[in-house]
């Protein structure tokens, strides 16, 4: 298991690294700015999809174009693309789902023209009919663009092979979730973003062999500090792991039992339809994806859901990373702190900016887990 | 050179103040009369409603109420207390403020509760989450109209299915109002308030287009005054009678050559949303050196419903909430300001960033430097905000534009002497 660990973790630790190594062997490689871009369709069309974390460290090229108080991970992005970091990368393809990325595709196109560039009109809400038809339309309308840059058909035969392989990672995901909330102390949360952030970097197929392994070698791991005090983490819509802080959480006396981060459990949580028409099953899976601050949704509300998410994990309290100038997320937080607090569910927020400065909040973590234990 | 600045107030101006009044009195009276209370953002389908017999709020018309009259600071302090960032939308922790305080809210205006939210992402996305807290602090429905942006090179395929799903929406909208309502929807009121919004928005249209004119006879700073009855009073034949006797005074100044700011001499693009709070200061601040701001991201945004047509109530409704500027992209906002700087004969670019505001702030660099290429006119890129007046540096602001008119006045010799 450690050796799966370490390899997915060298990956982890150089992202671009493995894509890099698939565009030199003759093949194309997009990326996908976050959140949830219908990758199947991407991958159905025989191109390896990645997904744009940025980085954890300072922005400066960038700055020019988008203002320092703008969050950090479009910021990152366009620095890396401007460094000259993302050359290898055939395409890139937006979902608009807030203000900053609304904007991003023209800036991007301006700076940084690309070969293939598409933007996907996703639904601001997921709460009526016409929502939903029109997802569907617009999911066709990538299908469309990736057939005319890849040069062939995508087939409907094509799509459902990539749906399965695409939930067949998702189960192995769900497999290794299953045990951190039966036996925490099993993974680290290091090792735990470490296995979600690769998925995002490579080809799922070979991403599930490592799994399947991983997962095998994990029957006989033994748990570490089994009496811990049981923690959610929540937030992190688009950035990378913040990789010192979920150490930091677990150095102090705490175990991540489950969380609620898109390098997280966002990222594989509920399943696309295997039966029905491929991109209508496509749309629908994001319709009826976990709730999200980025889309409007009545029926559905974040508060409650995280808060289930909690009860659920049996958690003692739950930790917020809170994207500086993330305004979906921040604009949530008043009704996540009053529902989290009318169940009695205690709650840490820390605000992340990356680059991360420990210092203070190691006092503040210490103080939190304390207080649980 | 520096003059003091004096401004010259509309003689409409007096009845603006009795609308504005009125408006609020039938707002305090409004549960007396049975009438259904809608708080909405700024661009909505608002026929659809007032058709429906609701009475009409413009939360970002509250929150700009609020930041004139200097209670901003503390209502945005009200939501912090709560857990809303001091980063996000200044107008929006305003306006929370305000709800959350309740009775003891410092807002100016006594607003009714609202049975119903109703808000368009079109303007930006950030206003769908601010309507959502308002949705859970009275515990209403919230209605959110989903405009798809228009971004770079558009194609019309992309487009027309855009428009499909903004019709399919009012549609839905429509039978939401009668399942709330418990009535059948009224279309005959619809056509006919929709043809009252018509007649007013071309008459402000009308007046804005004698913007043309040198000097001008309007600056944004009367176009911000002068604001409230489009959205107010939207539907009513009160509004549209509004501003015939707006436009005829515009014409008065045209044809008696008066000019919004004495002694014009530069002609400019003001971006961002107004500070508020400091606005008599700002217009002076321009004022004073004959710097007259005539076009304004609002000149570019509310005319779309220019495009109301009472015989086809919902398609052009969905057509006006597709295209106003708000809701393009930096490549679109490039090819509308470019028009405008030449239909206005504008000089210059004050790109004011409101801080908070990230619809209009998110490439805001881009923006200028792409206007400038095309026309050749300079820009200038200076920070400030709409409500919170803590992200407001009055002495950054001056040096900027200093700076500013000075090199303006370096590049355009001429102006000084012609016009004053």
């Amino acid at each position: 298991m450690n050796d799966i660990i370490g390899e997915l973790a060298t990956i982890a630790q150089n992202p671009l690294q493995r894509a890099r190594r698939w565009k030199e062997a003759g093949k194309r490689v997009i990326g996908c700015f976050p959140m949830n871009v219908p990758e199947e369709i991407i991958h159905a069309s025989g191109v390896l999809p990645i997904t744009l974390l940025g980085t954890n460290e300072t922005v400066t090229l960038s700055d020019r174009y988008l203002q320092p108080y703008l969050c950090h991970v479009p910021r990152s992005n366009l620095d890396l693309a401007l460094r000259g970091n993302l050359d290898f990368l055939d395409g890139v393809v937006f979902p608009d789902i807030c203000d900053v990325v609304l904007f991003l595709p023209d800036i991007w196109s301006i700076h940084h023209p690309m070969p293939f560039q598409h933007t996907i009109l996703v639904a601001g809400k997921l709460d009526s009919v016409s929502s939903q038809r029109y997802l569907t339309s617009e999911f066709n309308r990538l299908k469309g663009s990736l057939e005319g840059f890849a040069h062939r058909d995508i087939s409907d035969d094509d799509l459902r092979r990539s749906i399965v392989i695409y939930n067949q990672n998702r189960d192995l995901l769900h497999k290794a979730y299953q045990i951190r909330i039966e036996k925490p102390g099993i993974f680290s949360a290091r090792d735990v973003a470490t296995v979600i952030m690769t998925s995002m970097l490579m080809p799922k197929e070979e991403h599930s062999a490592l799994m399947r392994e991983f997962l095998d070698r994990a029957k006989d791991k033994k748990r570490q500090h089994a009496d811990n005090v049981r923690l959610v983490v929540s937030g992190g819509p688009c950035d990378q792991p913040q990789w010192d802080i979920l150490d930091l959480i677990e150095e102090s006396g705490a175990t991540v039992v489950n969380d609620d981060l898109y390098v997280g459990r966002r990222y594989f949580a509920t399943k696309v339809s295997e039966t029905i028409p491929p991109i209508e099953a496509l749309a629908e899976h994001y319709v009826n994806d976990v709730p999200c601050p980025t889309k409007h949704n009545q029926d559905k509300r974040y508060a409650e859901y995280l808060s289930d998410l909690a009860e659920e994990s049996r958690a003692q309290g739950v930790i917020i990373l809170m994207v500086k100038y993330c305004e979906p997320y921040s604009f949530a937080y008043p009704m996540v702190k009053a529902e989290l607090a009318r169940r009695g569910i205690p709650h840490l927020l820390i605000e992340v900016d990356p680059p991360i400065s420990l210092g203070a909040m190691r006092t503040r973590l210490e103080a939190f887990i304390e207080t649980l234990g | 050179m520096e003059t003091k600045y004096q401004p010259i107030k509309l003689k409409c101006h007096e009845q603006l103040r009795r609308i504005t009044a009125e408006y609020w009195e039938k707002a305090t009276q409004v549960r007396e009369t049975g009438k259904r209370v809608v708080w909405c953002s700024g661009i909505v389908p608002a026929e659809f409603l007032t058709a429906m017999d609701f009475f009409t709020i413009y939360c970002m018309n509250h929150s700009a109420t609020c930041s004139t009259r200097g209670v901003s600071l503390e209502l945005c302090q009200r939501s912090e207390a709560e857990g809303y960032s001091p980063d996000i939308c200044s107008y929006a922790r305003t306006d929370i403020g305000s709800a959350l305080a309740g009775e003891e809210s410092k807002s100016p205006v006594k607003q009714p509760k609202p049975d119903l939210l109703l808000v368009e992402n079109g303007q930006c996305h950030t206003i769908t989450k601010w309507f959502e807290s308002l949705g859970w602090l009275f515990n209403v429905p919230v209605i959110l109209m989903d405009v798809p942006f228009l971004y770079g090179d558009m194609d019309k395929e992309t487009y027309s299915r855009a428009y499909a799903y903004v019709k399919e929406q009012l549609q839905e909208l429509i039978s939401f109002l009668e399942e709330f309502t418990g009535r059948s929807f009224d279309y005959d009121r619809l056509r006919e308030d929709i043809a009252n919004s018509s007649r007013m928005f071309q008459l402000w249209q009308e007046a804005l287009e004698m913007r043309q004119n040198i000097p001008s006879p309007l600056s944004v700073f009367d176009i911000f005054t002068h604001l409230f009855p489009i959205l107010g009073l939207r539907g009513t034949a009160e509004g549209a009678d509004y501003y015939q006797e707006f436009k005829e005074e515009v014409a008065e100044r045209v044809a008696d050559k008066v000019s919004a700011i004495p002694g014009e001499r530069f002609r400019l693009h003001l971006d961002g949303v107004p500070v508020w709070f400091n606005l008599k200061a700002i217009a002076s601040k321009f004022g004073s050196h004959g710097a007259a701001p005539l076009n304004h991201v609002y000149t570019m945004s509310f005319t779309t419903f220019c495009g109301l047509d009472p015989s086809r109530p919902i398609d052009s409704t969905a057509e006006c909430l597709l295209t106003p500027f708000s809701n393009r992209g930096i490549k679109q906002r490039i090819d509308i300001l470019v028009e405008q700087v030449e239909k206005y004969h504008l000089n210059g670019l004050a790109m004011q960033i409101s801080r908070t505001c990230k619809g209009l702030n998110v490439g805001i660099y881009d923006l200028m430097e792409g206007v400038e290429r095309r026309t050749g006119i300079p820009g200038v890129v200076f920070e400030t905000d709409m409500c919170d007046p803590r992200l407001y540096s009055e002495a950054q602001v001056d040096a900027t534009l200093e700076d500013f008119f000075e090199m303006l006045a370096a590049r355009y010799p001429d102006h000084s002497k012609s016009t004053r």
